[in-house]
């Protein structure tokens, strides 16, 4: 039987840590305030990370999907990055799936058209905010996936170094290298005419 | 707090924890420390400042549009899909449990049983039981006269002598059967040939 905890009896400012533990006791709304709270920040950085809102749409429902299944497997003390950290290592993996099985990377190494101009609207005058967002997102494409994933959790899911380092499972001067190189990289790719 | 500093293995990885300010009070002030004797790598420190700005403002500036879902459209589609991944788990048999084991093993006993039984009793039916086995296309005997009145058979002849006496039947089968009664009484077969 699911426990209903009425909304006006939630505190204003309640942790992540908090709303999982009623979560596991069944309370739907408490479920509901998680994914109210990461929608938006997840969305985007899924979007950025696949190149598509539909398909980050789709994303972000398997990642929370994923997310109750496995809710009883989540410690908070084995992750520094406490829950934020757990929800975007599980919404990387749901993309790093999506992306091999479409072949992307290789796709992307080998320079050929991307899913996001797929997606594009069918329009006959783009807006220059449109061709620069455009251009940002076949940039980021073009970083190697290590780096597009550190770049993205930092900007995207507001992640510090150490948190996205272990989210990836690799070292903390991993991270902060493949930060510099890909902050490089996009600076090279957006100067490009 | 363990000095972390030391265990960044460039100047890049410890200027980029230095701007994001995730070092620790004696971390931090240990770098100042070291910024202020180096003016190299202050201006690497600006560069990166520079770099870091110029990330931010395009990822910032060309924000991704979440419009198409609002929050609580995302609620509610998330909330259904966990609800219906809820209801297809119990719907599946459990692990390791069959849909389907078979029959149970008194049955294959109870149905060779009826098998037996029914077998029996067409054999029997057939008159495959009878004394002396003379009629194994059964029927047993059949009257070849009968009384005209009462139609009560008056003698009987096994099947096959039935055929050889009377194929056509009827009247026939009660004339050519009283003369075959007579002719097997007197066990005289030439004669029955000759009859037909």
């Amino acid at each position: 039987m699911r426990l209903q905890v009425p909304e006006e009896s939630l505190p204003v400012a309640v942790s992540d840590e908090a709303l999982v533990e009623q979560m596991r006791l069944g309370a739907d709304t408490a479920g509901e305030e998680l994914v109210r709270r990461y929608h938006r920040p997840l969305v985007r950085y899924l979007q950025r990370l696949c190149g598509s809102e539909q398909v980050a749409e789709e994303l972000h429902q398997q990642t929370w999907l994923s997310i109750v299944e496995h809710l009883g497997k989540f410690d908070v003390s084995a992750s520094s990055g406490g829950f934020k950290a757990w929800v975007f290592r599980i919404a990387t993996n749901k993309a790093n799936d999506l992306w091999r099985s479409r072949g992307r990377e290789k796709a992307a190494k080998d320079g050929l058209k991307l899913i996001v101009d797929q997606h594009a609207p069918q329009a006959g005058h783009r807006l220059e905010a449109g061709e620069q967002q455009q251009k940002l997102g076949r940039a980021i494409e073009q970083l190697p996936e290590n780096q597009r994933e550190v770049l993205l959790l930092r900007y995207y899911a507001n992640l510090k170094f150490v948190e996205i380092a272990e989210l990836l499972g690799c070292p903390l001067n991993t991270a902060l290298g493949r930060m510099h190189k890909a902050m490089l990289k996009l600076k090279d790719l957006m100067e490009e005419e | 707090m363990a000095s972390l500093v030391n265990k960044l293995e460039s100047n890049e990885a410890i200027l980029l924890m230095y701007l994001a300010d995730e070092l620790g009070p004696e971390d931090r002030a240990e770098v100042e420390q070291m910024l202020a004797g180096d003016r190299p790598l202050r201006e690497q420190l600006a560069s990166l400042r520079d770099l870091q700005g110029f990330v931010k403002g395009q990822l910032g500036e060309t924000q991704v549009g979440v419009g198409a879902v609002s929050d609580e459209a995302a609620v509610r589609r998330v909330m259904r899909a966990v609800r219906q991944q809820g209801m297809e788990a119990m719907c599946r048999p459990a692990a390791g449990v069959a849909l389907w084991r078979g029959w149970p093993r008194w049955t294959y006993a109870v149905a060779a049983a009826a098998a037996a039984v029914f077998i029996m009793i067409s054999l029997w039916g057939m008159g495959a039981f009878e004394m002396g086995g003379q009629n194994p296309m059964g029927g047993g005997s059949v009257p070849v006269a009968r009384d005209d009145e009462t139609g009560e058979a008056l003698a009987t002849a096994p099947l096959e002598e039935r055929w050889l006496l009377s194929p056509a039947g009827g009247e026939r089968l009660n004339e050519a059967s009283l003369h075959a009664a007579e002719l097997q009484a007197s066990e005289d077969d030439e004669a029955l040939v000759l009859m037909l």
